[in-house]
């Protein structure tokens, strides 16, 4: 038999004792714990105590197999104990019975039970029970050892939650589901969600619910601390009362509950659920998006969807509108709502008409996680490295302290109020008694905006992107037996993101279009646009569920920081490249601190009472944008004998405009106030069900836009040595004690610089649901929609557009917009869908400004020239075939007419080569286009591969024409000294803005157990960037092909998950082009003529037509004959490693 | 639970604190300049190699034929209290010439200087003036055409009608060979320039001498075939009246714009006067 002393010197590395009664007795009572110095030494011992110890043990366990057992109830034993812990109890035990013990330090010492036992005669079993009972502790005979070991752990109870919906898909509120091993059940919630706590086992489920076939679902699978997802699908009861019970298994059921709920929406959409998003690696929703048919977006920001541009679609957050995160552009940064807290994202693609906003491409409707299935708590950190931006130089101007943190420090602050306003009051070539304003007052405004120590260019070191975000959710019931379930979510988030975006060349609006000399590749216009951007967000949504009510909160509040600095160096289309004064290049640097404030809060409830659904919401919205600090400086090269000489040119009194440099402070606030209220009817004619909907909705929205503007400049006589000076010091050259010799702060202002406007969106609704034949479905309806814009304030913001006026040209108030889909499903898995409806896309707030804005990437100011709603009808027909779970073989056709289309226009009416960017409705524009989609397991390949089973291959492939009647609009004061507009309607046929006629995503998908793998790539074809009357204004996009790819993996039975996202593996180019004059030329016989249109006046030259075509140099010439490379942009590789823990 | 929610607090607001102290001012990328002296001057002639002109190790431009400065070159700019200048040989990369400035100096002024492509000199040399004889040298740049040329002084009897789209009517041309199969790339032997002499064969008409270049195998005109292009600008002797003068004159055809030429043309006695 094996015997074991332990060392008493070394009494704390012990993790199991095996006393030896004979020695019992030198044990201490106590012994002290603590760790002696020479801890590496203490920690070899360990290890080889630990090993030697495992291997002893189990050799005397091999050992003592010959040795018998001893009964323990027969033997006896006397034991005297008082208050005594049990380990004292067990030792007194072990010497009074002589039997073995073994004991693990580590179990008896977290048990601080008591035991007082005083007897002279018990049996050993007896005592073993009384001294461990209450503890964790168990005891158990092996050979003639009594182990003391830990009581099993019971298992985590697991869940089976889904949702219960009829047979077209719908929740059915208030159904049951009983456990029949158990006899347990719940109730589904008002949305037909139920969950069930059970122990791990295999159990058949038993839903019911009046009027439905009751269904009985076997081999339902519990596993420890999982779910286990079952969505069921009810058929309704035909036969009347008689008991109708339906048994099938767990898998069939659960992919019929899915497939109901992906074929029996009334209208055509698409959308990925929670569980499908988890199976992804995206972090934000920005990443997941281009994941649903159809859809792309453009940084993360601009939806396009089947082509259609961002303006023509609609995002909703929990069912409110997402105001625009940029004033000049619709677009919102969908990157700000983390993926992990969405409960599913559903693309609309048509209408009906209980939909509260218009659209024409889609509706995008992300609704987040209030009420979570079960406790979770989680917190996720990654880096990202790109490579063009990590480790590479990092250009900005000067930032502030808590730039990081997402907050301005102060040091942008140069804006104070009450600012004097120097035109026509000030003119430092004058004395004092010249002037209104005195040189003594403008020293002192000087001083109290501040100096220049944030400007000129500087460079940073570039860190790689970090982002950690902390999610929690809980859930309570307050009933075992009735759905009483509250709970919440919230998420606390944190981003800093660094990118350079590489522009190799950049032929835009101002800047030169070609090259002086064909032959020079030196001659090129290139930059770089350098983005800081800190983003934090916190969610906070909550609510409360039973059988018929729901009451929902949510709660969103994002602050960001985004800082854009546009640094670019060229020749400018005045003063192209020579060999003299502009030999080399200018630069221009615009630097775009912003800081955005969005709090988004909603209450919505659902409230299901007998035969009426009644659903409201009500939202506030508010967004607060501060570019603060926002300076454009350019900088002129001369060439001196040892260096190019490069300063910061400054503004000039006679100059009436911001001049080459200045800082601007530009505040947007936009409040929308959001209420929906619907109430349904459902009811029977016969044997066939309806539903009568009704109800209305409000949308308010009050915009307040806000700027200043102050250009540096200098007298015309100044001697202020600029050239010596860097324009960070330029401030200590404000006193202006030489009036004459002085830098100053030239604040001017021509208008009142602001624009303030409200628009009211209101609508009603009457819509009939009739569930027909089997499988058949008609919806239709109508709304009856309102829209007024009130502009308060509309200043203008260049000087040159002081006198001119926005022409609004909206027809009328209300519009009538009719809507109808018909869904028939003539087979098992088959649906034929058909629609028609009328929409009207709104001009938003502050399209109708006459606010100007140069945009450095544009290269171009871009403004409005007013814009009218667009009235759309829409036509769509689609067949869908629903192969498998998750499996989808689907063709759509689609014809849009748009009347009145807004679209970004370059016009040029000042003629000078140029333009300008502006929005302006067109006079109609028709698309029509086939879209295509797939999405299957390959399973089917060889069932001898198991894991092919979780392989998919998707796709979807859209493919689309259109044609836009453009119109020029004309400007005339009659003879009364009237303005009036008229439009010259143009032939020219081109595609619409935003369209994009070829557009493909194909992905290979593996999402197993641990590993998930994704592939993706996408397409996109030509697409119109910006129109124009001609082809010499219209941009395109040439076509882009992007690969990503994600990897992720499990860890720590899922606690732990890793992703590695690569993204834009191709290093693909965003690449825009314009088709350049050289490439077409005069028809025979069209010379001198004036009037003519182009395509009947002009011809694509032999080899050239409206595609990219490169071209070549005119050896004659020495000039380029080919399409003008406008703007070409690389964003580089993205490696980024993210890391979760779920706690 | 506590516990968990200060650690994973602490994880991830920590690295948020660390970042927030990084960086805030930067490096400013343009040099801030101490001053700007506005006298430098540089003057000289290069044939043969380009010289290289480098500022404190950085090239800023190159030379071939006439060093001259244009726009705002007579400023140099110091960022620190010197500026070293290199002439640096491109071919070899070899330094031929070095000269430091200093903030201090008033002005800043490079000795002119004649670089053959092998030797740096300050000083082109040339012979003195042989009593009324106009003597001159031709280097024609290898750089323009290798071929050989002919330097001739041609006189042209000529009479002017403008009904005619090209009035000037040339009916005569009488020929004073100069240089013959000038190879180039090194430069002629002086010769003497005759005083040209030629009676009109018509009436009505002028004489007008000139001194043109031509393909020495073909006899074309050397500059795209034209003889007003392929001419070269020099004093020519007349009898009894002039004084004497040597004249070097450096020739290089280089591109017009498209798929012209032109010839450079420059008398280097009147760079390098004595």
């Amino acid at each position: 038999m094996f015997k074991f002393i332990q060392k008493l010197a070394e009494p704390y590395f012990a993790d199991r004792i095996i006393l030896n009664p004979r020695h019992v007795s030198s044990l201490p009572y106590s012994y002290k714990q603590e760790r002696e110095p020479g801890y590496s030494w203490y920690f070899l011992m360990k290890c080889s105590f630990i090993a030697l110890l495992i291997q002893f043990t189990f050799a005397g366990l091999l050992l003592a197999s010959a040795v018998k057992g001893q009964n323990l109830n027969e033997v006896k034993v006397a034991l005297k104990l008082n208050n005594a812990t049990v380990k004292e109890s067990l030792l007194q035990l072990q010497e009074n019975s002589a039997i073995k013990f073994t004991l693990f330090n580590q179990l008896l010492a977290k048990e601080d039970k008591k035991v007082t036992l005083n007897t002279q005669q018990i049996s050993v079993s007896d005592a073993l029970k009384k001294i461990l009972s209450g503890t964790r502790l168990n005891y158990k005979l092996v050979n003639e050892f009594i182990v003391i070991e830990a009581k099993p752990v019971p298992p985590k109870p697991g869940r089976i939650s889904g949702k219960i919906v009829d047979d077209r898909g719908e929740a059915l509120s208030g159904a049951s589901v009983r456990v029949i091993e158990t006899g347990s059940g719940a109730v589904a919630a008002v949305d037909g969600t139920y969950v069930l706590n059970l122990p791990p086992g295999t159990y058949t489920l038993e839903f019911s619910f009046m009027s439905f076939q009751t269904q009985r679902v076997t081999g339902v699978v519990v596993t420890e601390d999982k779910n286990t997802p079952l969505d069921v699908a009810l058929r309704t009861d035909t036969k009347g009362l008689k008991e109708v019970v339906i048994t099938t298994g767990y898998k069939k059921a659960s992919v019929a509950g899915l497939y109901a709920q992906q074929k029996n929406t009334s209208n055509l959409s698409d959308g990925i659920s929670g569980d499908q998003i988890e199976a992804t690696p995206d972090k934000h929703v920005g990443e997941t998006l281009k994941r649903i048919a159809g859809v792309s977006t453009n940084e993360n920001r601009k939806v396009v969807i089947r082509g259609i541009a961002e303006r023509y679609n609609v995002s909703l957050l929990n069912g409110s509108s997402l105001p625009s995160t940029d004033v000049q552009e619709r677009d919102f940064e969908f990157n700000l709502i983390p993926s992990n807290l969405v409960e599913n994202i559903v693309v609309a693609k048509s209408m009906t008409a209980d939909m509260p906003y218009s659209f024409a491409g889609g509706l995008v409707q992300i609704t987040t996680k209030s009420v979570p299935e079960s406790n979770f708590f989680s917190i996720s950190l990654g880096n990202s490295f790109n490579s063009r931006t990590t480790g590479n130089e990092f250009l900005g101007y000067g930032r502030g302290k808590y730039d990081y943190l997402g907050f301005d420090d102060g040091t942008r602050n140069h804006f104070p109020t009450g600012l004097l306003n120097l035109i026509g009051q000030f003119d430092p070539t004058k004395d004092d008694s010249q002037n209104k304003i005195k040189a003594s007052e403008v020293a002192a405004q000087n001083k109290r905006i501040g100096g220049t120590e944030r400007l000129g260019a500087r460079s940073f070191q570039s860190l790689p992107s970090q982002n950690y975000q902390l999610s929690l959710g809980r859930t309570y019931s307050l009933s075992p037996d009735k759905v009483r379930k509250f709970g919440f979510v919230g998420s606390l988030s944190y981003r800093n993101t660094q990118t350079n975006d590489y522009v190799p060349n950049m032929r835009r609006g101002d800047w030169s279009h070609e090259p002086a000399r064909g032959d020079d590749p030196a001659d090129v216009n290139t930059g770089n646009i350098y983005g800081f951007n800190t983003t934090l967000g916190l969610l906070l949504n909550g609510g409360f569920k039973t059988e018929k009510h729901q009451i929902n909160t949510y709660n969103l509040y994002t602050r960001i920081f985004d800082d854009r600095f546009s640094r670019y160096s060229g020749w400018t289309f005045e003063s192209p490249k020579n060999d003299t004064d502009t030999k080399y290049p200018s630069i221009l640097e615009d630097d775009r601190p912003k800081f955005t404030d969005l709090l988004q809060n909603k209450v919505s409830g659902t409230h299901r009472i007998n035969s009426f659904t009644i659903e409201w919401g009500l939202a506030r919205t508010s967004l607060k944008s501060v570019e603060r600090d926002a300076i454009s400086a350019s900088q002129s090269a001369k060439e001196i004998s040892n260096r190019v000489l490069y300063t910061y040119s400054t503004g000039t009194i006679s100059d009436p405009g911001s001049g080459p440099l200045h800082r601007d402070e530009y505040i947007y606030k936009e409040n929308n106030l959001d209420a929906v209220l619907s109430a349904a009817y459902d009811f029977k004619l016969g044997k066939t069900k309806h539903t009568f909907k009704t109800g209305a909705n409000y949308l308010k929205k009050h915009a307040f836009y806000d700027w200043q503007i102050l250009p540096i400049a200098k007298g015309p006589n100044s001697t202020v040595p600029i050239e010596l000076i860097p324009v960070q010091d330029w401030g200590n050259y404000m006193g202006m004690e030489d009036v004459g010799h002085s830098l100053f702060y030239f604040k001017q202002d021509y208008t009142s610089n602001e624009f303030e406007a409200t628009s009211v969106n209101g609508g009603t609704f009457l819509m009939l649901d009739h569930k027909l034949l089997p499988g058949l479905r008609v919806v239709w309806g109508a709304r009856a929609e309102y829209f007024k814009l009130d502009t308060m304030k509309n200043s203008a913001s260049l000087l040159r557009d002081k006198n001119s006026k926005i022409f609004f040209a909206e027809p009328k108030d209300w519009y009538f917009l009719p809507s109808a889909n018909i869904t028939y499903s003539p087979i098992k898995d088959l649906n034929v869908r058909a629609s028609y409806a009328k929409s009207a896309v709104r001009p938003g707030l502050m399209e109708n400004s006459r606010f100007s804005r140069y945009n450095p990437n544009y290269g171009s100011v871009v403004r409005s020239n007013g814009v009218s709603s667009t009235l759309i009808d829409n036509f769509d027909a689609k067949i869908e075939l629903f192969p498998g779970a998750g499996e989808l073989l689907s063709v759509a056709y689609f014809y849009k007419y748009f009347d009145k289309p807004a679209e970004y226009y370059r016009l040029d009416n000042e003629n000078n080569g140029r333009g300008y960017i502006t929005i302006s409705n067109s006079d109609w524009a028709k698309v029509k286009g086939w879209e295509f989609q797939l999405r299957k397991s390959l399973g089917f390949v060889y069932a001898g591969l198991p894991f092919l089973k979780d392989v998919f291959v998707s796709g979807n492939l859209t493919l689309q024409k259109s044609q836009v009647r453009a119109r020029e609009v004309q400007y005339e004061t009659t003879a009364a000294g009237v303005d009036t507009m008229y439009y010259k309607y143009l032939k020219y046929p081109r595609a619409l803005y935003g369209q994009v006629p070829l557009l493909y995503n194909a992905g290979i998908q593996y999402a197993g157990k641990k590993l998930g793998v994704n592939v993706t790539l996408n397409h996109s074809g030509y697409k119109t960037f910006i129109t124009g009357i001609e082809p010499a204004y219209v941009e395109y996009e040439r076509p882009r092909t992007q690969m990503d790819a994600q990897i992720s993996y499990k860890f720590l039975k899922g606690k732990i998950e890793t992703k590695l996202n690569m993204s834009n593996l191709l290093d693909a180019p965003i690449r825009y082009f314009i088709n350049d004059p050289t490439t077409y030329e005069l028809k025979p016989g069209n010379e001198g003529k004036v009037n003519l249109e182009w395509n009947d006046k002009y011809a694509y030259k032999f080899g050239f037509s409206e595609k990219f075509e490169e071209g070549y140099v005119d050896p004659v010439t020495n000039r380029r004959v080919g399409d003008r490379e406008t703007f070409t942009r690389y964003v580089g590789r993205t490696f980024s490693l993210s890391l979760s823990y779920n706690f | 639970m506590i516990k968990k929610i200060k650690i994973s607090y602490l994880a991830a607001i920590l690295p948020v604190l660390l970042f927030s102290a990084c960086e805030k001012e930067g490096t400013h990328i343009m040099p801030t300049i101490k001053a700007i002296n506005k006298n430098f001057e540089i003057s000289g002639f290069v044939l043969g190699d380009t010289i290289e002109q480098y500022f404190d190790g950085l090239k800023m431009r190159e030379y071939y034929g006439r060093v001259s400065q244009s726009y705002a070159q007579n400023q140099m700019a110091f960022v620190t209290d010197e500026v070293n200048m290199e002439l640096r040989k491109k071919s070899t990369g070899e330094t031929v010439y070095q000269q430091k400035f200093s903030i201090n100096d008033k002005d800043n002024v490079v000795p002119k200087f004649y670089f053959n492509g092998s030797q740096f000199s300050n000083q082109y040399t040339y012979p003195a003036v042989q009593g009324n004889d106009y003597t001159t040298n031709f280097f024609v740049d290898s750089k323009g055409a290798s071929a050989p040329v002919d330097i001739n002084l041609e006189v042209l009897e000529y009479r002017y009608d403008d009904t005619k789209p090209d009035p000037l009517i040339v009916v005569n041309t009488t020929v004073f060979p100069l240089a013959k199969n000038i190879q180039p790339g090194e430069w002629t032997a002086y010769v003497k320039i005759p005083a040209p002499v030629v009676i009109p064969q018509q009436s009505g008409t002028d004489l007008y001498p000139i001194v043109v270049v031509r393909d020495s195998k073909t006899q074309e005109y050397y500059i795209d075939k034209d003889r007003d292009r392929s001419v070269i600008n020099m004093e020519l002797p007349y009898v009894g009246v002039s004084p004497g003068k040597v004249q070097s004159v450096y020739l290089n055809r280089k591109p017009a714009d498209g798929t012209n030429f032109y010839l450079e043309q420059y008398e280097l006695v009147q760079l390098f006067p004595r």
